[in-house]
């Protein structure tokens, strides 16, 4: 338990076991929970998630996590969403109307353009790897790569009102957008790490270790 | 949601696809989809493109009997636990508790053919459950005129009557996320993609598109990508049967200007 352990917290219809095994590859257990009392005590903390804003989020607050989720972070406990995970972080989301998120950064959820940066269509959802500039944030960074290029899969991504949220970004047709979003102990990352091969497991081996 | 989209040029960053066509726990090749000739175990092969800096895995359940479902299952659990990039699985998949049990056995994405031409519905309901992203339609398209395909059902076994540009416009917009495109015509055959095929696909919709089927050498690629707004290509035969590796690939193609994951 303790630091070699995070939870994983099951948001339904999402692949749990692919980030699992990713973390046990880098050397990391993990607890999947259902319920907000069973994250209490561990340090790190993932939000995965796929599928609808809506439908995720009304999960979220039925277990009790939207409360819990703020309390552990006030005591310091690392939060790590990914994907959805990610946009749920944030204080809205626009899917077909308007959702509450757990608000842990400034920031909502909107749909993807549907145009590039020349008025021609873009493909929708953005699906395939992209190449994440890091800023200024450490756990993106490593001296092992010259590029890190991650796995998208999203048809929504995150807008903040916080410059300095911003903690990588990626392009998509001539566009950027937010790869990394981070509030302190709160991280929100667009991409996949547990499916972007050598780049992505480094990325959660720098999560797990800070 | 079917609009005209502009054709590319090579130069976009592209995904290389390896595309395993499995038998129970057998990695099987054949041509035309036909003609299945054994290679090897499925995990092991899946696991070497991984090692070897494949963007993506793409396994289809050549079948997809129910006496070999468990045993594919099996299959598609060992290959994600050992690759650590997207894994898309189709063959079979019927009904909702079937692309479910996909993904929780590590498929990322699930490919729907036969089941979707049968109720079109069912792709909604997936799409609105898992979220468009893991829902991929597979066509298998065969060239029924100048300018006509027809789709094809059971790994190019059965005809559907279905004209795929029809079939195309009207899955867009029941939320699919990508489309898996192989000509039944090219596959196996290493002469080139269907390039009026692959034109006609990206140009009808806005979705990401995989292009399968009659990839024979690196040129073949750049060819494409000239041609088509791809996103994505699957590779089998090359690679299975070690005509090129995946660097071979990769380095070929880009000479042609074609741009690949620079960490691949």
């Amino acid at each position: 338990m303790g630091n070699r352990t995070a939870a994983i917290i099951d948001t339904g219809a999402s692949n749990i076991f692919n980030l699992q095994r990713a973390l046990e590859v880098v050397g990391f257990s993990s607890l999947i929970v259902r319920d907000a009392e069973d994250a209490v005590g561990l340090h790190k903390v993932l939000l995965p998630g796929v599928g609808s804003y809506s439908a995720v989020m009304a999960r979220l607050v039925d277990r009790g996590f939207d409360l819990c989720l703020r309390e552990i972070v006030d005591q310091g406990v690392h939060l790590l969403g990914i994907c959805l995970g990610m946009q749920l972080l944030v204080s809205e989301g626009h899917e077909n109307g308007l959702t509450t998120g757990l608000g842990l950064i400034s920031g909502r959820a909107v749909p993807m353009p549907t145009t590039d940066t020349k008025g021609a269509p873009l493909r929708i959802p953005h699906i395939g790897w992209a190449e994440v500039s890091a800023g200024k944030d450490d756990l993106l960074k490593d001296a092992s790569f010259d590029t890190r290029e991650m796995y998208f899969a999203h048809s929504f991504h995150v807008v903040t009102d916080e410059p300095s949220a911003v903690a990588g970004t990626f392009q998509y047709g001539g566009r950027t957008f937010n790869a990394a979003i981070r509030n302190g102990n709160v991280m929100g990352v667009q991409f996949h790490p547990e499916r972007s091969g050598d780049c992505g497991l480094d990325f959660l081996d720098n999560f797990m270790r800070q | 949601m079917c609009a005209l989209v502009k054709s590319g040029d090579v130069t976009r960053n592209v995904r290389l696809i390896a595309r395993l066509d499995v038998k129970g726990s057998t990695l099987i090749k054949g041509i035309h989809l036909e003609g299945l000739r054994k290679v090897g175990p499925a995990v092991d092969y899946a696991r070497q493109y991984y090692m070897n800096g494949i963007d993506e895995i793409l396994f289809m359940d050549a079948v997809a009997s129910l006496y070999r479902r468990e045993l594919f299952l099996d299959v598609v659990q060992r290959t994600a636990q050992n690759v650590f990039v997207p894994l898309t699985v189709g063959g079979g998949v019927r009904t909702v508790s079937d692309f479910e049990r996909l993904l929780e056995s590590g498929a990322d994405k699930v490919a729907l053919n036969s089941a979707a031409l049968n109720r079109p519905a069912l792709l909604e309901e997936l799409a609105t459950r898992f979220g468009s992203q893991s829902v991929v339609l597979s066509i298998e398209a065969a060239r029924a005129g100048t300018q006509k395909w027809e789709a094809l059902t059971d790994h190019g076994r059965e005809r559907s009557g279905r004209d795929v540009k029809s079939w195309i416009c009207q899955a867009a917009s029941l939320g699919v996320g990508e489309l898996l495109v192989t000509s039944v015509d090219c596959e196996g055959t290493r002469q080139g993609f269907d390039l009026e095929l692959m034109k006609m696909v990206t140009e009808i919709v806005n979705l990401p598109i995989i292009a399968s089927g009659g990839m024979g050498a690196p040129q073949h690629i750049s060819d494409l990508l000239g041609e088509a707004e791809v996103g994505g290509i699957a590779v089998a035969d090359s690679l299975h049967f070690d005509r090129f590796s995946i660097s071979e690939i990769r380095a070929g193609a880009e000479t042609m200007g074609v741009k690949w994951r620079k960490s691949g």
